[in-house]
C-alpha cells in the first residue's frame, strides 16, 4: 500500500514542486525588473498627476481630436482582456484537455487588462474626481446618467465583466489557496486560510465548484462577446466616417481575441522562461495556441477587408477623404506597417510549417499585438482628424503626458503580473493533478 | 459522531460509498475528500444542484429590476436625446443584457458558496486532505458504527477511525 501511495504521489509532488518552487524568494533580476517597471508606473502616474493639475490641455487631445491615445489605449487594452476569460472559456466549455496549464495564466491576463484599460476613461474624463457621475445612483441634485448613451453602456458592460471574471479566475484558485495555506506558515499561511474560505476538498465543494465554472465559463463567453462589441459601439453609434459600419462589433470582437490570444502566448513564453515551467507549457500548447492566432489573422484579414472594400465601393466623398489619409495619405506608413504585423508575418511564419517554431510564434505574437495597435490608432485618429467638415479638420500629435501614460500601463501589466505570479500559483494544481490522475 | 475511512484509489471508495447506502446511510451523511476532483460514476453519490435555476432566477430579477429602474428614471426625469422615445429599449436593452449577465453570475457563485458549505455555519469536521488517498466520512450513531466499520474495511478501507462530532 506505501508503494502504491508513493506511486501515487511522485508526480503530484513533482507538480506541487515545480509550481509552487518560483513562489519561494525574490531573486536579484525579479527585484531588478520590478524596479524597472515600478519605475515606469511612477513616470506614469507623474505625468497623470500633472494633467490632473495642469488640466487636459496638457494631453495632445484638442479639436478636432478630442480622443487621442487615451482611447487607443483603452480600446487595445479591453481587447487583451478577451485573451483570458474568453479563451479559457471556450476551452473549457469545448473540454480541451491541452488547456490546463494554460487558463490560469489567461484569466490573470484579462483582469489585470481590464483594471488597466478601465482606467482610461476616467484619465480621458479630465476631471477625474467627477467620475461617480457616470454611476446610476438616487441624488438630490437630480443628476442622473443618459442610459442611451454607449458611455454608459461601457460603464456597466465593463464593470460585469471585470466582476465576473474576477470572480472566475478566484474560483478555481481557491482550492490552490486551501492547499498553500496547509503548506506556508505564519501570516501568509493565514492568508492563504483565509482567501480559501474553509474549502475542504469535499465532494460536495468539487461538485460545487465544476458545476460553478462550467456555468460561468458560458455566462462569461456571452459577457466578453458583448463587452467588446459594446466597446465598439462607442464608435458605430455615432455617424461620423469610417465608424458608422454594421460590422464593427464583429469586426471589433475578432479584433480583440486576436489580439488577446498573441498577448497570452507572449505571456506563456515569459513564465515558460523565467519561471521555468516547460515541463508544463509545452511546444504544444505553443503549437495550438498559434494555430488560433493563425486562424484568428485570417478572420482579421476578412473584416478588415470587407470594411475597406464597402467603404471604397460606396465611394462617398466624406468617407473617401478618411480612407484616402488611411491607406494613401499622411496615416498610410501606419496603415500598411499594421497589415504586415496583422497579416503578412504571421500568415507567413504561422502559415508555413516549416516556419513554425517557439521562435517565429513569439515574433508573429509581437507582430499582432503592435499591428493590433497600430488598428486601434487607425480607427480612433484619422477619423476625427477628418470629420465631415473640412473647415474643421486638424492634425494630432501625442503628448509626452500620454506617451508616458501609454508606457506606464504596459510597465504596470508587466508588474501585476509579476506580483500575481509570486504570490499564486500559475497553474492551477488541482486541474493538473486532474490530468497526472487520469493519465 | 463521524466515521472516517482512507482508501487508496477512486474504485475501492465507489464500492465502500456503494456498499454504505445500501446498508441504509442516507447519501446526504456521506462526504468524500480529496485532494482533486474525484469522478464517480453517475448514481454513485450524485450531488443535486439547483445551481442553473437559481442563476436563470438572479438573472431574471437583477435584470428586470435594472430594466425597471431605467423605465422609472427616465420617467422621472426627462432627458431627451438623439430623438429617441424617453423608453428606449433598443438603447437601453444593452445595460438590461448586461446587468442580467451580471446577476446570472452573482446568483452562480451565490448559490456555489451555498451548495459547496463554504458559508454554513454548521459544518461537518474535515479530515486534512492528503494527496495519496480519498478520505470518506459518514456521519452516523454509536450503535451502527461498529457495523459501519466492518462495511467500510470489506470495501477496501486503508484506515477507518471514530470522529465525535464537535457541536
Amino acid at each position: 500500500m506505501t508503494a502504491l501511495a508513493t506511486t501515487l504521489n511522485g508526480p503530484h509532488r513533482r507538480v506541487r514542486e515545480d509550481v509552487l518552487n518560483p513562489l519561494e524568494g525574490l531573486s536579484f533580476w525579479y527585484l531588478a525588473s520590478a524596479a524597472f517597471f515600478s519605475a515606469l508606473v511612477v513616470w506614469a502616474l507623474f505625468a497623470w498627476g500633472c494633467q490632473i493639475f495642469w488640466g487636459i490641455g496638457v494631453a495632445g487631445i484638442r479639436r478636432p481630436v478630442f480622443w487621442g491615445l487615451y482611447i487607443v489605449n483603452f480600446v487595445f487594452w479591453i481587447g487583451i482582456s478577451h485573451a483570458g476569460t474568453l479563451i479559457s472559456a471556450i476551452l473549457r466549455l469545448t473540454d480541451a484537455g491541452w488547456r490546463k496549464p494554460v487558463t490560469r495564466a489567461a484569466e490573470a491576463i484579462t483582469v489585470f487588462a481590464l483594471m488597466i484599460g478601465g482606467m482610461f476613461p476616467l484619465i480621458h474624463l479630465g476631471r477625474v474626481w467627477l467620475f461617480y457621475w457616470l454611476i446610476p445612483y438616487p441624488n438630490d441634485r437630480l443628476l442622473w446618467p443618459n442610459f442611451r448613451s454607449p458611455l454608459v453602456w461601457d460603464m456597466t458592460a465593463i464593470f460585469t465583466y471585470i466582476t465576473g471574471s474576477v470572480l472566475y479566475l478566484y474560483l478555481p484558485l481557491i482550492p490552490d489557496l486551501a492547499e498553500m495555506a496547509s503548506r506556508s506558515q505564519g501570516w501568509k499561511s493565514r492568508v492563504y486560510r483565509l482567501l480559501a474560505i474553509g474549502w475542504t476538498g469535499s465532494d460536495r465543494q468539487w461538485h460545487a465548484l465544476e458545476r460553478a465554472m462550467k456555468l460561468m465559463a458560458a455566462m462569461i463567453l456571452a459577457v466578453a462577446v458583448s463587452v467588446h462589441s459594446v466597446v465598439s459601439y462607442d464608435f458605430s453609434m455615432s455617424i461620423a466616417p469610417m465608424w458608422h459600419s454594421t460590422i464593427f462589433a464583429p469586426f471589433f470582437v475578432a479584433g480583440a481575441i486576436f489580439s488577446g490570444i498573441a498577448a497570452l502566448i507572449l505571456v506563456m513564453f515569459a513564465l515558460r522562461k523565467f519561471l521555468n515551467l516547460g515541463r508544463y507549457l509545452r511546444p504544444l500548447h505553443f503549437h495550438n495556441l498559434s494555430k488560433l492566432l493563425l486562424l484568428m489573422c485570417l478572420v482579421w484579414l476578412y473584416f478588415s477587408a470587407s470594411e475597406h472594400l464597402t467603404v471604397w465601393y460606396g465611394n462617398e466623398h466624406i468617407e473617401m477623404t478618411v480612407f484616402n489619409a488611411r491607406v494613401y495619405g499622411e496615416y498610410a506608413p501606419y496603415f500598411w506597417l499594421m497589415v504586415a504585423c496583422n497579416f503578412l508575418i504571421p500568415f507567413i511564419l504561422l502559415g508555413i510549417r516549416r516556419l513554425r517554431t517557439l521562435g517565429t510564434i513569439a515574433v508573429s505574437s509581437v507582430a499582432v499585438l503592435i499591428g493590433m495597435w497600430l488598428e486601434r490608432f487607425l480607427i480612433v485618429i484619422p477619423t476625427l482628424s477628418y470629420s465631415a467638415l473640412p473647415a474643421a479638420w486638424g492634425p494630432y500629435q501625442a503628448s509626452w503626458v500620454e506617451l508616458s501614460i501609454t508606457a506606464g500601463t504596459f510597465a504596470a501589466m508587466a508588474l501585476f503580473y509579476m506580483i500575481f505570479a509570486k504570490i499564486f500559483p500559475i497553474i492551477a494544481i488541482w486541474e493538473y493533478d486532474e490530468d497526472v490522475s487520469t493519465s | 459522531m463521524y466515521l472516517r475511512a482512507e482508501f487508496s484509489d477512486v474504485e475501492t471508495a465507489a464500492a465502500a460509498v456503494q456498499s454504505v447506502s445500501g446498508a441504509g446511510v442516507d447519501k446526504r451523511d456521506i462526504e468524500v475528500f480529496s485532494a482533486r476532483p474525484v469522478a464517480f460514476e453517475r448514481g454513485i453519490l450524485d450531488r443535486p444542484s439547483r445551481m442553473s435555476l437559481l442563476a436563470v432566477v438572479s438573472a431574471v430579477v437583477v435584470g428586470s429590476g435594472s430594466t425597471a429602474l431605467m423605465f422609472y428614471t427616465q420617467l422621472d426625469y426627462p432627458l431627451i436625446t438623439g430623438g429617441m422615445p424617453l423608453n428606449s429599449g433598443w438603447a437601453t436593452g444593452v445595460i438590461t443584457f448586461e446587468l442580467t449577465m451580471l446577476g446570472a453570475i452573482l446568483g452562480t457563485v451565490g448559490v456555489f458558496l451555498w451548495e459547496s458549505g463554504l458559508i454554513r455555519k454548521n459544518r461537518s469536521p474535515a479530515p486534512a486532505i492528503r494527496d495519496d488517498v480519498i478520505t470518506m466520512q459518514v456521519r452516523c450513531d454509536q450503535e451502527g458504527a461498529e457495523r459501519l466499520v466492518r462495511l467500510l474495511a470489506d470495501s477496501g478501507a486503508i484506515t477507518s477511525t471514530h470522529v465525535e462530532d464537535a457541536s
